[in-house]
């Protein structure tokens, strides 16, 4: 740091009257070598040992690491030379020691270069203390030999020439500079110096040098001296990250960065968590070796504190301290402690990280449960995405009814948001008593529900070498199509090329799952880039090419859905695309409801309507059938919502509540919730594009069917006037074909609703082996009787009749 | 001996050593002397000496050559009258350090004298001075980096800088650092101290990161007098740290000179509390806890000495019109008054009405100071204006609690209040037409003539009434409360509220909630307040057409009782009731049906119009605000699409 501009000194000036060596007596010579070598070992040179000046560029930075030759005397006796000569790389490894130790405590090279600078500096002390007493012996006693310094400085020889292997690979690790990615190399413009050798890197090498010569004890103890000197700074950053959750690290050589531009803010808008995952990231190739097992935990402790501290709530010290003496030191088996742990900080690094992450794990878990109501939180999310007592939802949608009707482009959302307030409000609602109720937002969707899933279900399993902006998308029902846990497996079998998708959800189960650490860059990265556009936007992106399941504009009813306003902590949990799945599980819900209504209303015209009521007994038998094709359908779409209620969501909540109330780490809850809307999606068959159809098909008959209510009166009533034979004669001819055509739209009915009631009931008998046994309560309930599975020849009968 | 070793007479190494002694503290030796110009040490080449023992005596000058740099802007430094307090410190650490230098020295001397007496055994020699001389060198080195980085330095930047250097992860420098900033940041800390413990800024050289205003008037104290000068905050005090110090001090002065609670300070600060440079989270810790005390102090003091929310209760109360009895009384007495032209009205009639509209309405229970407090202002009178136009309530405040309500604050206040007053002026003659069409309507249904535009009039009188409710609706609840409730949240909430800004900012936010939405505030449309008053002035237009209809039916009808009675009494008399020459008794007489009727149905007519054009215009432009609130009102006042659909007809009709 300091110049050394006044010591340039003029070097040529060299003695010209010095006497050859060889000149000399043989004690004259010894000793006159000796004043020499002292003098050499200590960089300068002597009187008959000089320096050959290497002929490289001078410019260039490591000109001054590049071992000096040293050139003795060529008078010398044979054989005292051949001993100087021995001793004299002594001397140009301290030169190039020097050197190292200026060039690197510089401040751009890091806290961990400056510890180990200074390291190294305290061993050449010693080295220049030796070199006096050397020089001190030589000159009080008159029998000091070569022989006698060549003895002395052998324990020095071997701790010097360790240090030069290690500066040595330090110094290579550090000429690796060109990053092999142009790309990487634009974003990464040239700051200067490289992390190799920086930092963590450093640490990983003196601890590689200590693992690899721990057959020498003397290395070994020196390395071990080096790392415990060198390891100081990092280890204080690392605890002030795992303690306090900041990063202090001036120059970028820990081993966790702080990503700027992502902020908590994007978590509402964006659909890939991004905060959560890009935040803060682990520098993957600069972990010191030794702190590879314990990475994650040392990423999440800092990253749960941050969390914490991004709420504003000040951690005191007080506190901390106070938990640190409830676990104290709880017993970690979690890696042998080797020896280069031993170096560190006598061992406690790895109980300390174990405390700190526990920590961190219950304050943030307390910070979601108790102080954010998380639970509270998703059971107000349960009774508006779920429609658990819902008083307030049949309330608004009488009260919105009529806007609803209209195509969904036409609809006021200011005025369903107020129609909704009003309801919420509404006194005698159970809704009142609800904190929650402020954040509740009425929202239309551009698609249908059955086209929005059929979509992402398209892209979920189209896998291979599908268009980027889909990926995204083709997470949020990702998990259910691997096992999370077998999803490691995948990752490392699965090439990197291949499935994009499959890495994709790779890289998302690997976050939780702690073990899962290598193959996670990868898949991060490119979950990062191409997952980064909202997925919102892949689905208006890929409209054009992916197949439309109902023509013609949407009504407002099918493209309402709700939205819920989640702050920042919570929205870990409720991120985006946990909120996508509850919006969709609440459409599928408001479909059946709405299908139920309609039926109701065809029920209440079939009722009180008196042509209806009072049919002649001639026409009972297709009377009869009208009513109980409704009566089947309404029983379809009832117990498919009592299904859908009560035997998938309220006993999965029930787990998942459970299962919180037990929760011990955060990455738990991230889990059993991602884990409880899967289930959900999955038992409700919203998942299964067959499955799916053919639901879709069945409900949109059912809706047909009530939207030819007036038709089949009107038919009804023609028929009535054709049996009075009188008024028959005078029937306008339209009647007789108003008849035919109902009567075949009412074959076509029953026959296109029980094809596919069959066609579902066998799918599902089908599906409940691969996908969930679930299923097969629907089964049981949508054909109780084996009306269904014993109805074969009737409805060929059926057919047969109608068409005769 | 090392000597022997050489044919030549060379220079005894005790010499060159004593020569060192003297170049180490910048004095030229014999053979060692200092270069003119660069300041190297250069030896003198006719001396015999060999080319090693150069190479390490010219290792070793350049102690002397750093000392001599150091020692140089110690003096220069010194000399300089300018200094500040921070550099002098700086000073004294790095003499403090030279004297452990020369204590060195010392001892090095004094070998070189026993090695005078017995040459050999323990004798100082070349090598070993240059081992013994390697701590000072490192250390020396260091300040000359110091000195060289902190020239032209002063206080709060200058320990920053050095602060700069602890970011090193060598131990030896990391520490020396340290020993160092503890001594320069002394007067630094002192100043602090002062600061936060008794708001006193003693900064003879400007070298606090805090600065005084001298030329800030009292009223302003608290907003613009002292502020941070950040080229002077050292780099460990975070901007959020030195933004609490300076509300401390701030807080300490505003005790001192406006709440007069200056023996709070003395009692309770800065006993036996000293600071200096070390932990720095100890030192935040002490800054919060002064923080955290005088700031409850001073809001404790606001709040039950100086009734800060007994004042804004009654801003709300009086000003912002919600104490309604209040108001109905201070409407019903002025009404007569106020409709006189602006010129005719005296102050002193004006109080008087307040007085009487005070002990007649709940306001009486009122605290005597507030309603003292209560005043009548009247605006800068412009030709034409009617009492209307300049009237107005005002509320004094005085000192400290000035400090949040400013000037500039109450003036918005009175903004809303006049828009308020107007409103409910406006709501006050629609509620007395209202009257007028209800206590007349039996009395006048006998003109049958008049029947369909009687009931049209109540149908435009039901529109107006609902527009007007609606507007005073969202202006009371949704606005006024509801901010209301978020300043009071504020308030009584010690988390965000910690110090007398956040105060003032809950205040100001509370403020502009109040205008902004309530209409007043330039961000929303340029037309949308002239066309809200427009509004008001038509229905107040329409009011007075009304009125003469109505005068004219009563005129009317009293016509016809007169002629009816005429017609009694002749009959009594046995004449025939109704003569020729006589008006008809149940219909209007043809030339006041032809002339007069419908000159006051057509205004009706127009004003009606033209209330419904502006209306429509009204909503378009409040739908099409970025406030949803505002978009929420728009579908409050048009809830069944009344005018939408009308608008809607309208161009249609257009196109």
């Amino acid at each position: 740091m300091a110049s050394k501009s006044h010591m340039d000194i003029d070097q040529s000036t060299k003695p010209k009257d010095a006497p050859m060596a060889g000149t000399m007596s043989l004690k004259l010579q010894e000793s006159a070598i000796i004043e020499d070598i002292l003098f050499t070992m200590m960089g300068i040179e002597g009187t008959y040992i000089s320096i050959v000046t290497p002929s490289a560029a001078p410019q260039d930075l490591d000109m001054e690491y590049i071992h000096k030759e040293f050139k003795t005397d060529e008078s010398l006796d044979p054989s005292l030379r051949d001993l100087v000569s021995r001793i004299l790389p002594l001397a140009s490894i301290y030169l190039s020691l020097e050197a190292f130790v200026e060039l690197h405590s510089r401040f751009e090279y890091g806290y961990v270069s400056h510890a180990l600078c200074a390291a190294i500096r305290n061993l050449l002390k010693e080295y220049l203390i030796l070199i006096a007493q050397l020089e001190n012996q030589f000159r009080s006693s008159p029998d000091f030999t070569l022989q006698k310094l060549w003895y002395y400085i052998q324990p020095t020889m071997q701790t010097l020439s360790s240090l030069d292997i290690l500066v040595g690979v330090i110094r290579e690790a550090g000429k690796k500079t060109e990053p092999d990615d142009e790309i990487e190399a634009l974003l990464n413009p040239k700051e200067g110096i490289p992390l190799e050798c920086k930092g963590g890197s450093i640490l990983a090498i003196i601890a590689a040098g200590m693992f690899n010569m721990s057959g020498d004890p003397v290395t070994k103890k020196l390395y071990g001296f080096l790392l415990n000197k060198a390891s100081v700074p990092y280890i204080n950053m690392l605890e002030s990250w795992i303690h306090k959750g900041e990063i202090r690290d001036p120059y970028e050589e820990f081993m966790i960065v702080k990503s700027r531009k992502v902020s908590k803010e994007n978590i509402k808008e964006d659909f890939n968590d991004a905060y959560w995952e890009q935040r803060y990231t682990i520098r993957e190739n600069y972990v010191p070796s030794f702190l590879v097992p314990l990475k994650s935990k040392i990423l999440l402790a800092g990253k749960y504190l941050n969390v914490i501290r991004e709420c504003g709530i000040h951690l005191s010290q007080a506190d901390r301290s106070a938990s640190a003496t409830v676990h104290p030191s709880a017993s970690t088996n979690v890696l042998e402690r080797n020896d280069i742990l031993a170096a560190l900080s006598g061992g406690r690094l790895v109980d300390t990280i174990e405390d700190a992450y526990q920590y961190a794990n219950k304050k943030l878990l307390d910070l979601l449960l108790k102080d954010k109501q998380l639970l509270g939180r998703l059971r107000s999310m349960k009774r508006y995405f779920f429609l658990d007592q819902s008083d307030y939802f049949t309330h608004f949608l009488d009260l919105a009814s009529a806007e609803l009707k209209r195509p969904s482009k036409e609809v006021s959302l200011n005025k369903l948001q107020s129609l909704m307030d009003l309801a919420l409000r509404n006194p005698s609602s159970v809704t009142v008593n609800d904190i929650f109720k402020e954040d509740l937002k009425v929202d239309l969707s551009h698609l249908s529900l059955v086209d929005q899933l059929l979509r992402i279900i398209h892209v979920g399993g189209l896998g291979q070498g599908q268009a980027l902006q889909d990926q995204g998308q083709g997470q949020i029902l990702g998990n259910e199509r691997v096992d999370s846990r077998a999803s490691s497996y995948k990752i490392r079998s699965h090439s990197r090329a291949g499935s994009g998708i499959h890495q994709q959800q790779g890289s998302n189960d690997s976050w939780h799952d702690e073990n899962v650490v290598e193959g996670r860059d990868n898949g991060t990265k490119s979950g990062i880039s191409t997952g980064g556009l909202s997925s919102m936007d892949g689905i208006m992106m890929s409209t054009a090419e992916l197949p439309t399941q109902s023509r013609g504009p949407l009504a407002g009813i099918d493209a309402l859905t709700l939205d819920y306003s989640v702050k920042f902590p919570l929205s870990l949990v409720i991120s985006r695309k946990a909120l996508t799945k509850y919006q969709l599980l609440f459409r599928h819900l408001l479909y059946l409801k709405h299908g139920e209504q309609v039926l109701c209303a065809t029920w209440t015209e079939h009722a009180k309507s008196i042509v209806w009521k009072n049919t002649s007994p001639e026409l009972k038998q297709w009377r009869g059938r009208v009513y109980s094709l409704r009566g089947r359908m309404l029983t379809f779409v009832q117990q498919f919502a009592y299904y859908v209620c009560s035997e998938v969501l309220e006993p999965n909540w029930r787990e998942l509540a459970s299962k919180l109330s037990k929760v011990s780490t955060v990455d738990q809850v991230l889990q059993i919730h991602s884990d409880f809307l899967d289930t959900c999606l999955n038992e409700c068959m919203l998942t299964n594009s067959k499955l799916l159809r053919i639901y879709s098909k069945l409900m949109s008959t059912c809706i047909k069917f009530t939207n030819y209510t007036d038709r089949f009166t009107r038919a009804l009533m023609a028929m009535e006037n054709q049996l009075d034979e009188e008024t028959a004669a005078m029937a306008p001819s339209n009647q007789v074909q108003q008849i035919e055509q109902a009567m075949k739209r009412l074959n076509e009915f029953e026959d296109g609703f029980i094809y596919h009631i069959k066609l579902l009931i066998e799918a599902l008998n089908f599906y409940s082996a691969t996908e969930t046994v679930q299923y097969l309560c629907l089964v049981v309930r949508l054909d109780y009787n084996q009306f269904y599975a014993n109805q074969t020849t009737t409805s060929q009968h059926l057919a047969g009749n109608s068409s005769s | 001996h090392g000597t022997n070793n050489s044919n030549f007479h060379e220079v005894e190494e005790s010499v060159l050593l004593r020569d060192l002694i003297f170049v180490f503290q910048g004095i030229d030796g014999k053979m060692v002397k200092f270069g003119a110009e660069s300041g190297t040490c250069t030896i003198d080449p006719s001396f015999n000496i060999s080319h090693s023992t150069r190479g390490l005596v010219n290792r070793l000058t350049e102690l002397g050559w750093l000392y001599k740099k150091i020692n140089q802007y110690v003096q220069k430094t010194l000399k300089e009258a300018s200094a500040g307090l921070v550099e002098q410190s700086f000073c004294s650490a790095l003499q403090h350090e030279l004297v452990d230098y020369f204590r060195l020295i010392a001892v090095l001397e004094s070998h070189i004298a026993n090695d005078a007496d017995a040459t050999g055994s323990k004798g100082l020699t070349l090598k070993r001075l240059l081992v013994w001389t390697q701590d000072s060198l490192q250390r020396l080195r260091l300040m000359s980096v110091l000195v060289e980085c902190c020239q032209d330095l002063q206080g709060g930047a200058l320990v920053s800088m050095v602060h700069d250097y602890t970011q090193h992860g060598d131990p030896l420098i990391q520490q020396f650092i340290h020993h160092m900033l503890e001594r320069i940041s002394a007067p630094f800390y002192v100043m602090l101290q002062r600061w936060i413990y008794g708001g006193e800024l003693e900064d003879p050289r400007t070298e606090f990161f805090i600065a005084v205003n001298p030329d800030v008037e009292e009223e302003d104290m608290w907003q613009s007098k002292y502020f941070i000068r950040e080229e002077m905050l050292p780099a460990f005090i975070g901007m959020p740290l030195a933004k609490k110090i300076l509300s401390i001090g701030k807080s300490l002065n505003f005790l001192r000179h406006k709440c007069d609670d200056s023996d709070w300070i003395l009692q309770n600060h800065g006993v036996g509390k000293s600071l200096k440079y070390g932990d720095i989270a100890e030192l935040e810790g002490s800054i919060d806890a002064a923080y955290v005390g005088t700031s409850q102090r001073l809001l404790h003091l606001l709040s039950t000495k100086f009734k800060l929310i007994e004042h804004l209760t009654a801003i709300k109360r009086y000003i912002l019109l919600g104490q309604g009895d209040f108001i109905q009384h201070l409407m019903e007495s002025l009404g007569t008054n106020l409709s006189q032209p602006a010129n005719t009205l005296f102050r002193h009639n004006l109080t008087g009405t307040l007085e009487t509209a005070i002990r007649s309405s709940n306001a009486q229970y009122d605290d005597p100071d507030i309603l003292r407090r209560l005043d009548v202002r009247l605006l800068e009178i412009s030709p034409g204006d009617s009492g209307w136009d300049v009237f107005s309530l005002d509320y004094h405040v005085d000192s400290p609690v000035n400090t949040i309500l400013t000037p500039v604050a109450m003036h918005q206040y009175l903004k809303m209040f006049n828009f308020l007053w107007r409103l409910k002026r406006v709501e006050h003659a629609l509620s007395s037409a209202w009257r007028r069409q209800t206590t007349s309507a039996r009395a006048i249904r006998p003109i049958l003539e008049l029947v369909p535009e009687l009931h049209h009039c109540r149908i435009v009188c039901g529109e107006m009434i609902h527009f007007v409710y609606q507007l005073q609706y969202y202006i009371l609840f949704e606005v006024l409360e509801c901010s209301w409730d978020e300043l009071l949240k504020a308030i009584e909430n010690n988390n965000t509220t910690t110090d007398l800004d956040s105060l003032i900012e809950a205040h100001s936010k509370y403020l502009r909630d109040v205008t902004s939405k309530g209409l007043l505030a330039a961000s929303h449309d340029a037309n949308m307040m002239p066309r809200l008053l427009e509004l008001l002035a038509t229905i107040l237009d329409y009011k007075i057409a009304q009125d003469n209809l109505y005068n004219y039916a009563l005129a009317e009808i009293e016509r016809r009782e007169r002629l009816a009675q005429t017609a009694d009494r002749r009959t009594r008399h046995g004449q025939w009731g109704l003569t020729d020459q006589d008006e008809t008794l149940d219909r209007i007489p043809d030339e006041q049906f032809e002339e007069l009727v419908p000159g006051l149905l057509r205004t009706l007519n127009e004003y009606s119009m033209q209330f419904k054009r502006e209306l429509s215009q009204l909503l378009i432009t409040l739908s099409a605000d970025g406030d949803s609130d505002l978009r929420f009102l728009s579908f409050r006042l048009d809830f069944n699409e009344f005018y939408l659909g009308s608008l809607k007809a309208a161009m249609v009709g257009g196109g």
